[in-house]
């Protein structure tokens, strides 16, 4: 696996997503689901953008590949890929980085299968219309593909409604790498399969993800399954990034309260006594003005609900929380306003 | 680079992978044997195939023109020599029964190609496209859908002409918008699964996305309208031509009818003149019928398996 690359930084990173915030219209108001949010990605390393549902991470996901619903819109910050920002691309060119470059696995994604076409069909012509090759090739390589996920190429055989849940979820995945693309989002690749399958289905794509060397955003709640696939994490809450930086630095000592309780949160076998956090997450349109998490944080102050904190560096990570706010920083926020 | 395969226990992978497309165009044609197969599908084609080639037959099967009068004696009852007895005119209602299912078959069968062909150039980019381009093929539809049809079809036949062409036409305009709706409100569900919105991210454009990933899976649904289209039409210009809307010179069930009604054939007892044009409308489209129920049946996607 790749190694954390804090002190190898690159020249440009593969993915950088800079300070998005990205608003939906409910009747005739917008409502920022997304935040202020930034983080980075090279070559070959994988993030996870976790959070609870409504916390903006799916908008992320298709924000990148330009597959935000019709009401939504990109209200600040920039996407840049290779360097280059996805948002100065014309419709044909955001059309041929699809999938090329750029693939995913959906959310429910057993579902992105076409019910009338055989697998095999759907690969070949992904293939065939992509790459442009013959019959006969794109069939070798989706046999080699189908394989690569652990199933036979007499799968390729199948309508997506012979193949059991854990079955499509390979298909997906054999799509989604297909192409050898450079980067995978990952929607929640493992939710409705039982807890095996989803131990298989992460294994898979820790080995593929090693193999291809892929870059990934892996997007998911399940705290439980982002140290085995990433080197990186972005917590999201109310469509800000709350805390980020490297695994081992977020998940042994979170330092952002939110964070923090949701590391107790999660049932494991040392912790039995799991403390659920008090209270809901907000909605689009109850967002609170200051900190998204102020009304549930045990150690939230007042500034805390009037003041949206900004992203603050504690030695490798940056935490969006006034607790971490240096009376330096203070002054020049001040001074800013 | 790809070397894994998942399970040791897992049986060795078959690595039989060239079937694939021969295996789908075998399962086409095993759709196709399990309809003609089906009692239904059977009746229905071959019915409609009886209908197709009694025109040509006709001159073996009897020795009369359709139209010439005088070939027997006026109203005469079925006999050896008149196997459905004769017109007013002395026409020999047999031989105009063996030539009039062409123009119902003609007419059904065009007008539902042509208003097939309608509903999938504008019922799918009406579901397809959301904003103004969807709502200006929507509202397009509809307005077609409120015009009258008797009137239209009155005012049609007296400045166009009452031929068998300008009644093709006339119904395809009238019966598109009908399955054009059906296939909108169809294809507005399939554009938010999850497929469409993957081949989307997999760089399909507009086109390729309505035609190559929605339309098949709208198939059943666009097929079995062309052909209740079909039944329609061959309703619908029977009763034109009852109407006394038809072209007069073109030998149909519907004309057949008319002419009966026009002398009274049904009050005077002349039942061998107007029972066969009216069966023949009756079972052709039930034929027509039988072959949508039995294509409802058969294009289930969950009663295909891989063969």
């Amino acid at each position: 696996m790749v190694a954390l690359q804090g002190n190898r930084k690159l020249a440009t990173p593969l993915l950088s997503v800079q300070n998005l915030s990205i608003a939906y219209r409910i009747r005739e108001k917008y409502y920022e689901a997304v935040r202020d949010v930034s983080f980075d990605l090279d070559e070959g390393e994988s993030v996870a953008l976790v959070g609870e549902s409504g916390s903006g991470k799916s908008t992320i996901g298709l924000s990148i590949l330009g597959l935000l619903p019709k009401n939504a819109r990109i209200t600040s910050g920039r996407i840049l890929f290779g360097g280059k920002s996805l948002g100065d691309l014309s419709r044909e060119e955001m059309r041929t980085l699809r999938w090329k470059q750029i693939s995913m696995i959906f959310q429910g994604s057993m579902n992105s299968l076409d019910p009338i076409f055989k697998v095999g069909d759907q690969m070949v012509e992904l293939l065939r219309f992509h790459k442009g090759m013959s019959k006969q090739e794109a069939k070798t390589i989706s046999a080699e593909f189908i394989q690569s996920v652990g199933l036979k190429p007499s799968a390729l055989d199948l309508y997506p409604h012979e193949l059991s849940g854990g079955m499509k979820q390979r298909v997906v995945i054999a799509l989604a790498l297909l192409l050898n693309s450079n980067l995978l989002i990952a929607d929640e690749p493992t939710t409705a399969l039982d807890v095996t399958t989803q131990a298989e289905i992460v294994a898979l794509m820790l080995r593929l993800k090693a193999s291809h060397n892929m870059s990934m955003i892996f997007i998911t709640h399940d705290l439980s399954l982002v140290p085995n696939l990433c080197s990186k994490v972005v917590v999201l809450y109310g469509g800000a990034s709350m805390e980020r930086g490297p695994i081992s630095e977020v998940f042994s000592k979170p330092m952002n309260p939110y964070t923090k309780a949701l590391i107790n949160s999660v049932l494991t076998l040392e912790r039995k006594d799991t403390m659920p956090i008090p209270g809901d997450p907000p909605t689009l349109r109850s967002m609170p003005n200051g900190c998204p998490f102020s009304p549930r944080c045990a150690s939230a102050f007042l500034e805390c609900e009037s003041v949206f904190p900004e992203e603050y560096n504690v030695s490798n990570a940056k935490v969006r929380c006034l607790l971490y706010r240096t009376k330096k920083q203070e002054q020049q926020e001040l001074e800013r306003a | 680079m790809v070397e894994i395969v998942e399970n040791k226990n897992k049986e060795k992978a078959l690595p039989e992978v060239t079937t694939s497309s021969e295996k789908f165009s075998s399962s086409f044609w095993r759709l196709l044997r399990e309809f003609v197969i089906s009692p239904k599908g059977l009746f229905g084609i071959t019915v409609i195939a009886i209908f197709i080639v009694l025109p040509y037959l006709r001159p073996f099967l009897t020795k009369y023109p359709p139209l010439k009068t005088g070939a027997g004696g006026p109203n005469l009852p079925p006999s050896h020599l008149h196997l459905m007895g004769t017109t007013s005119l002395g026409q020999d209602v047999y031989s105009q029964f063996l030539a009039g299912g062409f123009v119902s078959v003609e007419v059904g069968i065009l007008t539902g190609v042509f208003s097939t062909l309608l509903v999938i150039a504008i019922g799918i980019p009406a579901g397809y496209f959301r904003g103004i381009g969807g709502q200006i093929l929507t509202l397009f539809t509809d307005v077609f859908l409120v015009i009258p049809v008797l009137p239209l079809i009155i005012i049609l036949a007296v400045y166009s002409g009452p031929s068998v062409t300008n009644q093709i036409i006339i119904l395809t305009l009238l019966t598109w918008p009908f399955a054009a709706r059906v296939v909108r409100a169809q294809v507005l569900s399939l554009r938010e699964r999850t497929f469409v919105e993957s081949g989307v991210a997999a760089g399909g454009s507009s086109f390729r996305l309505m035609f190559g990933e929605i339309l098949p899976n709208v198939y059943p649904l666009v097929l079995s309208n062309g052909v209740l289209t079909i039944v329609f039409a061959i309703l619908f210009q029977a009763a034109i031509a009852f109407l006394g809307l038809g072209d007069p010179t073109v030998v149909s069930w519907g004309n057949m009818l008319y002419n009966a009604e026009l002398v009274g054939a049904v009050s005077s007892g002349e039942w061998w003149w107007v029972i066969p044009p009216g069966l023949g409308i009756t079972v052709l489209a039930l034929a027509f019928s039988l072959v949508v129920l039995q294509l409802d049946k058969v294009f289930n996607i969950r009663s295909r398996t891989a063969w």
